[in-house]
């Protein structure tokens, strides 16, 4: 099945339902399945050929959705590109891609302009919802374009999205993602379109990022209705959910601690949410804990994955929110809540293996590898890189370190770049700031390690303290002791005001090292 | 039996699974018997 299928399908069961609610204004399956040919038959006229890659540089939109699937439908490569990017990196990830088409949101237009004569390759670039000098307007071209069904072979191989991920080193990576791999994902885990059942799904998550193109997929082929918002912003996330009564929501973990932590989140009616999904970042185990106490009628999910599996992987489903039980079973789920990602999904082989790649007994701590339909075919362009993270007989190297139980629950304990060796004794900056988030005057906390004479590393604690508290280096060394293994305590703390986090909330472990990592 | 658009059809012999995207008056059948209704449910991902 590819991609283009989803919205057929759906289109086909409940034409009349709206499938996006984009600021104020709505679009039916029927209406958006036009908007999406008519596009298509744009592209052709482009001369867009399968295979042919198309640039995005836009915040949330419906065009941007419109978009995906019209490049789909011609069998071109989609190219959503990180709207936060700097020049020089827009300028990298557009030529790498080799881009013919560049659709561009108002805001990027300035710096499209400036970029343009170092881009060989684009040959139209399309504004989206502002006219702008030398370029097409997205409007006019849906307008004057046919609204017959727009009919091209694609093959479930064929690649759909290439995706950058931005790397701890070095320049974004390409990730190709197929047809394949997201049917795989939508069709063993998410309930088709039904006519009966009716969800809204609130996306904030920015399309550009895996998590944002998952959900919003999972959400056609579901029939849902896209509740899209350009970005996050608390009060506005919050009005639209009690508005629009959405019923399932996709947020990252430094979004839903803003959310519960809004002075205003009780004046809001957010009981229509069934289902909140998180992930793309680690979530601390005192946000959840909180959301779960104050939203009692959600059923939590935690997603993991990457891009280079089309995102999630394994989950930790509704059911291990609830701690409830013997206290044997409430001990193993407040363990699993804090630091466990779940079980792999029915469609991906995971396991735990060592540095020679042989898997491991449960309790034992290596990286988890992945095979299946969703992995990646390689990085873009880039064979070497490709033959270090995937093996001949498939398996795709995540980069997280990590250990599974008895029952496969896997748990993580860090990034293989990130882990700490002390005296020849790996320490897991995870299991450390699990720690230092359950002191109560932290509100973030980062742990790395800085070279040391003697052991070759020592972890230090990187700490943000709540507003209006103030503590010493000792207390907070002297919190950890009684709480972990003598060799696994900070040994320094430094305080800030904040930690660096991206879009998706994610610290950013490289320039703390650079700031932080020297003795 | 009359075949609604959404419901999805289950062959008990092979597994495969059918969704009706446009609606009839004939049965499904595969692996030579007809399939059956699969009711909807069961908590999935986002």
């Amino acid at each position: 099945m590819n991609t283009t299928d989803f919205l057929s399908i759906a289109n086909a069961i409940c034409p009349e339902r709206d499938v996006i609610v984009f600021e104020g204004r709505r679009w039916t399956y029927a209406q958006f399945n036009e908007r999406v040919n008519r596009f298509a038959h744009t592209l052709s006229t482009l001369e867009v050929n399968k295979g042919d890659r198309i640039g995005m540089l836009s915040v949330n939109c419906n065009q941007y959705i419109e978009s995906y699937f019209a490049a789909a439908m011609v069998g071109a490569i989609f190219v959503p590109l990180n709207f936060r990017a700097k020049a020089d990196e827009l300028k990298y990830m557009i030529a790498n891609a080799e881009a013919k088409i560049l659709c561009v949101g108002s805001r990027y237009l300035d710096m499209v302009d400036s970029l343009l004569p170092q881009l060989p390759t684009i040959k139209k670039c399309i504004s989206i919802d502002s006219a702008s000098n030398g370029k097409l307007l997205y409007e006019d071209l849906i307008n004057s374009s046919s609204s017959d069904e727009f009919i091209r072979e694609i093959g479930d191989e064929d690649i759909t999205i290439l995706m950058y991920t931005a790397g701890t080193t070095g320049r974004p990576k390409g990730v190709p993602l197929t047809h394949n791999g997201f049917a795989s994902y939508v069709l063993d885990n998410v309930e088709p379109a039904s006519p009966e059942i009716e969800e809204r799904n609130l996306l904030t998550v920015p399309l550009y990022h895996v998590a944002g193109i998952q959900a919003m997929l999972a959400a056609v082929y579901g029939g849902r209705t896209v509740v899209l918002m350009r970005q996050f912003e608390v009060t506005e996330w919050m009005a639209t959910a009690q508005r629009e009564r959405a019923t399932r929501a996709m947020l990252v973990p430094t979004m839903l601690k803003r959310i519960i932590d809004d002075p205003d989140f009780t004046n809001y009616d957010l009981t229509n949410l069934k289902v909140i999904t998180y992930g793309a970042a680690p979530m601390p185990f005192e946000v959840i804990k909180k959301a779960i106490e104050v939203m009692p009628w959600v059923r939590f999910i935690n997603a993991f994955g990457q891009t280079e599996t089309a995102s999630t992987i394994a989950a930790l489903g509704p059911e291990d929110h609830v701690i409830k039980g013997t206290e044997e079973e409430q001990e193993k789920k407040l363990k699993r809540l804090t630091s466990s990602i779940g079980r792999p999904l029915p469609d991906v082989e995971v396991k735990i293996v060592c540095e020679e790649g042989s898997m491991l007994s449960p309790g034992e701590v290596g990286e988890i590898v992945v095979r299946g339909p969703r992995v990646m075919t390689g990085y873009w362009g880039d064979e070497e890189k490709t033959s270090q993270v995937i093996s001949p007989d498939g398996w795709l190297r995540t980069g997280d370190m990590g250990w599974m139980d008895e029952e496969g629950y896997i748990y993580l304990a860090g990034r293989c770049d990130d882990m700490i060796i002390r005296g020849g004794e790996n320490i897991s900056p995870e299991e450390v700031e699990d720690v230092l988030h359950s002191h109560p005057k932290v509100e973030e906390t980062a742990v790395i390690g800085v070279p040391d004479p003697d052991w070759g590393q020592q972890p230090r604690a990187i700490v943000a303290l709540k507003k209006g508290e103030a503590a010493t280096q000792e207390e907070i060394m002297e919190y950890c002791w009684s709480r972990l293994a003598g060799f696994k305590r900070p040994r320094s703390v430094i305080f800030v005001d904040s930690l660096p986090r991206n879009q998706m909330g994610k610290v950013l472990k490289k320039e703390l090292r650079e700031k932080y990592g020297q003795l | 039996m009359a075949n609604e658009v959404g419901k999805r059809y289950l062959c008990k012999k092979c597994g495969a699974e059918f969704i009706v995207t446009r609606g009839g008056k004939g049965t499904l059948y595969c692996c030579g018997q007809p399939m059956e209704l699969k009711e909807p449910g069961g908590e999935k991902q986002k």
